[in-house]
């Protein structure tokens, strides 16, 4: 029987990935379940998979949000500042008045309003906050988009699994420690393509076309009976860089209809959730968008009317984007900052680092849609019922999205449990 | 050849094991089985018996010449060789240029490179320069191996740095680059320089390794528990260390917390002994603030010291499994730093001879390196071989090993109870010795109180009896004169002088009588006394004489019983290491199955002439990688990759005859200046003057910017322990439309300008072959060339050439060192 394996079909590209994931999928691989399958079955196996594909969006409020001045108003009190509160679409529940548009959508979302990380500093705090561990001596863990491409890492997407999308230049974040550079981020910075995704100057499509095929010619001799693993990595590099160039369009979302750019938002924020809509509607398994910069040591309230007023509006019109287009139930939404504020004012009108007592929201896929968890002391300054950290909310995110953060991974020859072994998922969270 | 391997295996187990019974009964010392001592063979060829004895083969055929020379250029120089490097070797003639070319390559300044990266790469794992920069830490490794510096000689040196001195900074970049996060640097010590990754044996007993215990971290920990890093604004971060501060620990899975202190020990060492020094005697610089202590005995120089004084073995295997990873691709052991009794080496006996070989060559990693360059394992195809093996045949190996393994394990508890036996027999002689020593010091010690009084009684007795002598043969003499003496007075009456002096005469006399008396009864006493003394001491010494034959006894029944035990431990060090052997070879042997079942599930069969499914071929090759059979491919390194990409588009040559002509104009000029001599001589100087040392430095530094674009791009991440091959989308998009490598392909590079000269095709498909991969094209090769090159016709022809040099860059063949 000869190979087929030089055919270029469709078909072929499919089974060879799961091929490789069952090769290099360890504990985890998806690809793992297409071993042993008839190419019908895993045709088949690869479209359920990309219906069921889960994915993750955080944003990243910068500097540490006030929770008072969003999604745990304490109004009317020492502590409470000048917003008054309003209702949500979730009766009992109220958020600041700078947030209008989020809280129509409330019945989407969640709250967890019990956060207590103990952690006032800005590294440490973003460190923990997107790790799901506290920082330690000797290991580094990987950022929590690196987890998730991995962990979620599938056959369908041409993309990247980790995308941030931030002010400043492109890059890769370099966050992904021991699932190495394969998991790393890449950076959009200000929302600007990723390097080298265009055909060099000058190199007509025809000529790409016909290097290339020069090059897999040569492979194809080479590797008739020497490959190996690694090999099969390298080639399908090639094969994963055509697929992007093909979807370079996704990345440039000035197409997208005018009205709908309005309504995002004509800055780099509103851009920024539109960009990330299109990747994640793409494949891509983790996008993080950043909005900066919360850390209103003075003029805490003018800040956030200013600051929130650009984030309420994207956000709440990301999240419809998202439902309208089906999107939001196998998506998980996170809005997490590296801490909260103090509920005491100093005297600049500011707030200072808090971690003691302070919330996220999120929402989507695998969360109870209008839970409320966890509560704060009347004047926010200490957490009363339900405390939770960090660590909690780690295992939650990934049991939302379908992972079992108690697996390992396993790396090198070492076990390293996904999410830290002490914390468990917050349940009632869990939709 | 693989039966007659299993045969020759299955011997020595049970030749071994007889021995081993029999010194568990007849008290006869297990001897060392096999190959005699004396007239070892060189160690190239040691490693290829043991390969082969493990692998039931086939093997890969020996290289061809321009696949031994890639490869052994990619991994002694760091690059591939140049098109004309590769004509020349191709056409070489005469025997031994294999070994010739070799040893050309280690003298080169480009292995020492090569070295410096791989060290680099090793220690500090793409950490950055904060502390010390890149620059010093690089000519401190590059001159080090430029030396050919001993390893233990540099690890000593890194170990025991400190940073202080300016002179020797650089070495202590290990330690400052980790930020004086002494958990790390524990971790780190452990895993680069021992091969054992401890830590999670950091707060309990590694849950899942039974050997990496709590203990051995801390007692590795103790090392640096004293450490502290001391910043001078002036010069920089260095390490201070205290006289005092021990490592204390306790188990997290210990509810009641027991503490524990771990004194000073290497990875399966000893715990360490350190001086003691009195109270304000123990710094040569005391803790004061602003000023950096230094304690008089440094814990870190003790490790330094002890680690690389030979005689460690995990020091030792750990070295010798990363060099052979360097050159075959992969360790014996891999992970790398996971070295246990769980994870053994895929040839247990090979890594034990490679370790000790490399120690007995002190440390000399050029010759050791030099010994794996010339072994047929180096030098294989990495082109697999037809297969042969039956799988009735690998089942049957397999039961065979299985039933071996099984039946060497049984024999196990017996040998562990032998030994314990022989360890109770040991303690009892030990508490009888120590009984036996208490009755003997229970007589003995009044017995010597005895013998000092009856000393002293003699001595006092001496002295009287010589009083006694002096004072009796006195008397009569004054006896004597007295009676004259009284005569006269009577003669004299009236002399009162006289009269006094009968009477002071009759006084003394009485005096020395009664002082004659009182002396005889303490002669008379001492001498009773001392005879009574004597008696004692008679009746003593019956009493000594047995309790001192008995405690000789003891003393002889413990030494032979100790001999005893410890040829019993022997054994059972023998027996695991046995069973280990056992084990592995039913690993061989099940492995063997799977491969053979998985060809025959995948290809309908095993004969050679069906063509594998990329599925089998995958697993097939991995087995034989891992049994060494084929040349494994091994994933350019960054700047092994970088490089190669200059050195094949033309630009390392562009830039080296640049820098050769510098340094030729630069000596022409120093000589022109120098002295007036005829012009033919300084052409004659000019000649020798360029050495290859200063033009390999100046085209590194000039290529350092171009090459840490590829290390930016395909190096794991700072920090990170190495890992499994991954091929990100950037690299790809990088190679693929990156601005550099296309400016290369164009004016940028030199070698698509100078085939685009190429009238002739022919010369042109060697060209390129020649020049990307080092070798020269095929036949079918040569045409499919030629078709492209006439379907681009005259117009697309540079571009068709550009594009077919990116081809070969980016193909697999050239990605991997095959």
């Amino acid at each position: 029987m000869r190979c087929s394996y030089a055919c270029k079909s469709s078909d072929h590209r499919i089974a060879r990935r799961d091929f490789l994931g069952g090769l290099a999928g360890g504990a985890l691989g998806v690809g793992a379940a297409g071993l042993g399958l008839g190419a019908f079955a895993q045709r088949a196996l690869a479209a359920q998979l990309e219906r069921q594909e889960k994915r993750i969006l955080v944003i990243f409020l910068s500097g540490g949000v006030s929770q008072l001045e969003t999604w745990d108003p304490k109004p009317g009190t020492d502590t409470g500042g000048p917003f008054r509160s309003i209702p949500t679409t979730v009766p009992g529940t109220h958020v600041s008045e700078l947030l209008p548009h989020t809280a129509r959508l409330m019945h989407w979302l969640a709250l967890v309003r019990g956060i207590n990380t103990k952690e006032n500093d800005h590294g440490k705090g973003r460190y923990l906050m997107t790790r799901g561990r506290r920082q330690e001596t000797a290991t580094e863990y990987p950022h929590f988009g690196a987890v998730t491409a991995k962990t979620l890492e599938s056959a369908a997407s041409g993309l990247p699994g980790y995308i941030r999308i931030s002010p400043g230049g492109n890059g890769t974040t370099r966050d992904s420690a021991y699932l190495g550079p394969k998991y790393d981020g890449i950076v959009l910075g200000n929302g600007k393509p990723p390097a080298d995704v265009d055909r060099p100057k000058g190199l007509s499509g025809l000529a790409d076309r016909r290097r290339s095929e020069f090059r897999q010619g040569l492979d194809e001799k080479f590797l008739r009976s020497r490959r190996t693993a690694a090999t099969e990595a390298y080639t399908y590099s090639y094969e994963q860089a055509w697929r992007l160039m093909k979807k370079r369009a996704v990345f440039d979302a000035s197409t997208e209809p005018a009205s709908l750019q309005e309504r995002y938002g004509k800055h780099d924020f509103g851009r920024h959730c539109l960009l990330a809509r299109r990747l994640l509607e793409n494949g891509v398994h983790y996008v993080q968008v950043t909005h900066t910069n919360y850390d209103t040591h003075n003029e805490n309230f003018n800040f956030h009317i200013e600051q929130l007023g650009e984030f309420d509006r994207s956000f709440a019109t990301l999240i419809i984007d998202l439902a309208e287009r089906g999107l939001l139930d196998s998506t998980l939404v996170v809005v997490m900052s590296e801490f909260g504020r103090t509920p005491k004012i100093n005297a600049n009108f500011g707030r200072d680092h808090w971690g003691k007592a302070w919330s996220i929201a999120l929402g989507g896929c695998g969360i109870q849609a209008g839970a409320v968890v966890g509560k704060t002391s009347t004047n926010g300054t200490e957490v009363v019922d339900r405390e939770v950290h960090h660590g909690h909310l780690f295992h939650t995110y990934l049991r939302a999205v379908g992972v079992d953060p108690t697996q390992e991974f396993v790396v090198g020859g070492r076990q390293i449990p996904i999410a830290n072994p002490a914390d468990a998922a917050i349940e009632e969270l869990l939709a | 050849m693989f039966l007659e391997g299993i045969r020759t295996r299955f011997r020595t187990c049970i030749v071994s094991f007889f021995v081993l019974t029999l010194a568990g009964l007849g008290r006869v010392p297990a001897s060392v089985p096999e190959e005699s001592k004396n007239a070892s063979p060189p160690l190239r060829e040691r490693i290829d018996r043991e390969i082969e004895r493990v692998h039931p083969g086939p093997f890969a055929s020996p290289a061809g010449d321009a696949e031994f020379l890639r490869r052994v250029y990619l991994d002694l120089a760091g690059t591939i060789p140049t098109a004309s490097e590769v004509r020349e070797f191709l056409s070489d003639e005469e025997p031994g240029k294999r070994e010739r070319l070799i040893d050309r390559l280690l003298a080169s300044p480009e292995h020492s490179r090569r070295l410096q990266i791989f060290f680099d790469e090793m220690l500090m794992e793409r950490r950055g320069g904060k502390h010390v920069k890149a620059p010093a830490w690089s000519s401190y490794l590059y001159t080090s191996f430029r030396q050919n510096k001993p390893y233990h000689i540099l690890v000593r040196e890194i170990l025991s740095a400190d940073g202080a001195d300016a002179s020797k900074r650089a070495a202590a970049k290990f330690y400052l680059e980790r930020e004086g996060d002494f958990q790390r640097i524990t971790r780190d010590v452990g895993r680069l320089f021992f091969g054992r990754d401890l830590q999670c044996a950091q707060c309990h007993d590694h849950p899942l390794i039974p050997g990496y215990r709590q203990d051995e971290y801390h007692g590795l920990f103790a090392f640096f528990v004293r450490t502290s890093v001391f910043t001078d604004k002036k010069t920089g971060a260095a390490l201070a260390e205290k006289a005092d501060g021990e490592a204390s620990f306790h188990s997290v899975f210990d509810k009641d917390a027991k503490k524990f202190t771990a004194r000073p020990r290497l990875p399966l060492g000893r715990a360490l002994s350190e001086p003691r020094f009195e109270k304000g005697q123990e710094y040569e610089v005391a803790p004061k603030k602003g000023v950096r202590h230094v304690a008089k005995f440094s814990r870190r120089r003790l490790l330094a010291e002890d680690a690389t004084g030979g005689g460690n073995s995990s020091f030792d295997r750990n070295i010798a499994n990363r060099l052979w990873a360097l050159m075959m691709g992969r360790g014996l052991v891999e992970p790398l730093d996971l070295h246990h009794d769980s994870n053994p080496p895929s040839h247990p006996r090979l890594l034990a001879i490679l370790g000790d070989s490399f120690a007995a060559m002190n440390y000399d990693i050029r010759a050791f390196v030099r010994e794996l360059a010339l072994t047929r394992t180096y030098q294989r195809s990495s082109e697999p071989p037809a297969l042969t093996v039956e799988l009735t045949e690998a089942e049957n190996q397999f039961k065979h090993w299985s039933e071996k393994a099984d039946s060497l394990r049984e024999q196990i508890p017996a040998v562990a109870k032998a030994t314990s036996r022989t360890d109770e027999e040991l303690a009892q002689a030990e508490g009888a010795l120590q009984d036996a020593r208490a009755k003997h010091a229970a007589v003995q010690k009044p017995f010597e109180e005895r013998e000092k009084a009856l000393q002293a009684v003699s001595v006092t007795l001496d002295a009287s009896q010589n009083e006694l002598a002096s004072k009796e043969s006195a008397l009569p003499l004054l006896r004597e004169s007295l009676e004259r003496v009284r005569a006269a007075s009577e003669k004299l009456p009236d002399d009162k002088e006289l009269a006094e002096t009968v009477a002071r005469l009759d006084q003394k006399s009485v005096q020395i009588e009664e002082s004659v008396k009182g002396l005889r009864d303490g002669v008379e006493k001492a001498r009773s006394e001392a005879a009574q003394l004597e008696t004692t001491l008679a009746g003593d010494r019956r009493k000594l004489e047995p309790l001192e034959s008995a405690l000789g006894e003891a003393l002889q029944l413990v030494e032979t019983r100790r001999s005893i035990a410890d040829a019993a431990s022997r054994d059972r060090e023998a027996l695991t290491q046995f069973v280990l052997e056992a084990r592995s070879a039913v690993r061989d042997a099940e492995a063997l199955v799977e491969y053979c079942r998985s060809i025959e599930a995948e290809s309908f069969g095993v004969d050679a002439e069906v063509e594998m499914t990329p599925r089998a071929r995958v697993a097939s090759n991995r087995l034989l990688t891992q049994r060494f059979a084929i040349a494994g491919l091994k994933p350019l390194r960054p700047e092994q990759l970088g490089l190669a990409v200059l050195q094949a588009a033309g630009v390392v040559d562009r830039e080296r005859r640049s820098i050769e002509d510098k340094l030729h104009a630069e000596a022409a000029k120093k000589a022109a200046e120098g002295k007036e001599a005829a012009a033919e001589e300084t052409e004659a100087v000019l000649v020798v003057s360029v050495d290859s040392e200063a033009v390999e430095s100046a085209l590194y530094k000039k290529l350092q910017k171009e090459i840490g674009s590829f290390v930016r791009l395909f190096a794991g991440l700072p920090g990170q322990p190495p890992q499994e091959f991954q091929a990100t989308v950037q690299q790809a998009l990088f190679l693929k439309n990156g601005s550099k490598i296309n400016a290369w392909l164009g004016s940028g590079g030199g070698l698509t300008a100078r085939l685009a000269k190429l009238g002739d095709a022919g010369r042109l498909v060697e060209d390129l072959y020649l020049g990307v991969l080092s070798r020269l094209p095929t036949e079918p090769e040569r045409r499919e060339v030629e078709r492209f090159l006439s379907a681009a016709g005259t117009e697309g022809r540079t571009e068709a050439i550009q594009g077919m040099t990116w081809a070969l860059l980016a193909s697999a063949e050239f990605r991997f060192n095959h």
